[in-house]
């Protein structure tokens, strides 16, 4: 229970000591470990996993529904839908097996082994990128010229705007990879100054 | 051994960020202190503002003093976890510092004070933690972002507040 409502000087300069206190305790004690910095690492890279769980659970599903209303609405080809949808499920799949870096690698394996994934990683996702572009600007060519001589004129504003929307969506994706690639670039960095600062010693 | 450029940006290695941690440990306890309710709180934001300076220490240009920065880092980090109220997995520290058991009277005066200040909006309650940090006015804008002027008119609204806040 308060007994006074009133903050005196005392109380905030008693603060103060105990705060100093506090630090004089901290001084005798060891804080950082490994572990941190590891932890760390992984923190960097955990933006990756959970962009791809949002293309799986959002994305892909969005992409499932689009396609299959447009070939029920406009009476397009469902195998050309198919590989669409096929193609996208396929390139979602590879980003899983891609990017997967185990606790094992961050928190117990040797950081030098770590590093050596994460540049492997790095050339998948180049090699990921020339096989699935080429790949989807075919199919979504098909697609659009499905669409167009399906319906005639009725849905050129369709096929303008799903190939504006296509290019939009290739730039960002573009752009993402190379934030992922930049992500590595910058692990890989950390690690090869701790192994440095290490064989150095 | 090789040496290492420390003035430029990414140069930053373990040693440095131990050494640096090592250093202003106290700093980033104390922040964490005033922004947390139990040991354990504080050991999760101790955590999180260690993981963030890490990983912005190769980016720091030296602009400012590294003590500013890292008060910076730490009240960003333990504010947007205040917001946020964000639970992550984290690794046990090795500290063993308990400041919120009752010993004698003045320390409990201190913890109704602690509990009052506890009870300010974030910024506030960054802006007294850094007054009772004894850093100056101006060095206060520099790590909150305002001015010294508004340090001086925020703090005494603050201190108000806390004679008036039951």
């Amino acid at each position: 229970m308060e007994t006074s409502n009133n903050i005196n000087p005392n109380e905030f300069n008693e603060m103060r000591a105990q705060l100093e206190t506090m630090k004089r305790q901290l001084d005798s004690q060891k804080i950082i470990n490994g572990r941190i910095i590891r932890q760390a690492m992984k923190q960097k890279m955990s933006w990756i996993n959970k962009f791809i769980w949002i293309e799986l659970t959002v994305f892909y599903p969005i992409i499932i529904i689009c396609f299959s209303c447009l070939a029920i609405v406009f009476n397009l080809s469902w195998i050309i839908c198919a590989l669409i949808i096929g193609l996208t499920g396929l390139d979602i799949y590879a980003d899983f097996k891609i990017n997967k870096i185990s606790d094992t690698d961050w928190h117990s394996g040797n950081l030098v082994e770590t590093a050596k994934k994460l540049a492997h990683m790095k050339s998948m996702r180049i090699k990921q990128l020339i096989v699935s572009i080429p790949a989807l600007i075919i199919v979504f060519g098909l697609f659009f010229y499905d669409m167009s001589s399906t319906n005639g004129h009725i849905l050129q504003g369709n096929v303008v705007g799903g190939i504006i929307g296509g290019c939009l969506g290739l730039a960002i994706g573009i752009w993402i990879i190379m934030r992922m690639q930049r992500t590595n670039d910058e692990v890989i960095k950390q690690i090869n100054e701790m192994t440095e600062e290490k064989d150095n010693i | 051994m090789k040496t290492r450029k420390q003035d430029s940006p990414a140069t930053y290695g373990e040693h440095e960020f131990t050494v640096l941690v090592e250093k202003h440990k106290g700093t980033i306890y104390t922040v964490c202190y005033m922004f947390s309710k139990n040991n354990d709180e504080i050991n999760d934001l101790f955590q999180e503002v260690l993981i963030n300076i890490w990983n912005g220490l190769n980016r720091f240009e030296g602009k400012s003093d590294i003590r500013t920065w890292i008060y910076r880092i730490a009240l960003n980090t333990c504010i947007s976890i205040e917001r946020k109220n964000k639970r992550r997995k984290t690794i046990p520290l090795d500290m063993d510092i308990n400041l919120y058991e009752d010993t004698d009277s003045d320390t409990r005066q201190v913890k109704m004070l602690y509990d009052r200040i506890n009870r300010l909006k974030p910024f506030d309650r960054a802006i007294i933690l850094l007054w009772l940090e004894n850093i100056p006015y101006d060095e206060i804008g520099d790590i909150v972002g305002i001015s010294a002027k508004n340090v001086s008119v925020k703090l005494s609204r603050i201190r108000d507040e806390l004679k008036n806040n039951k």
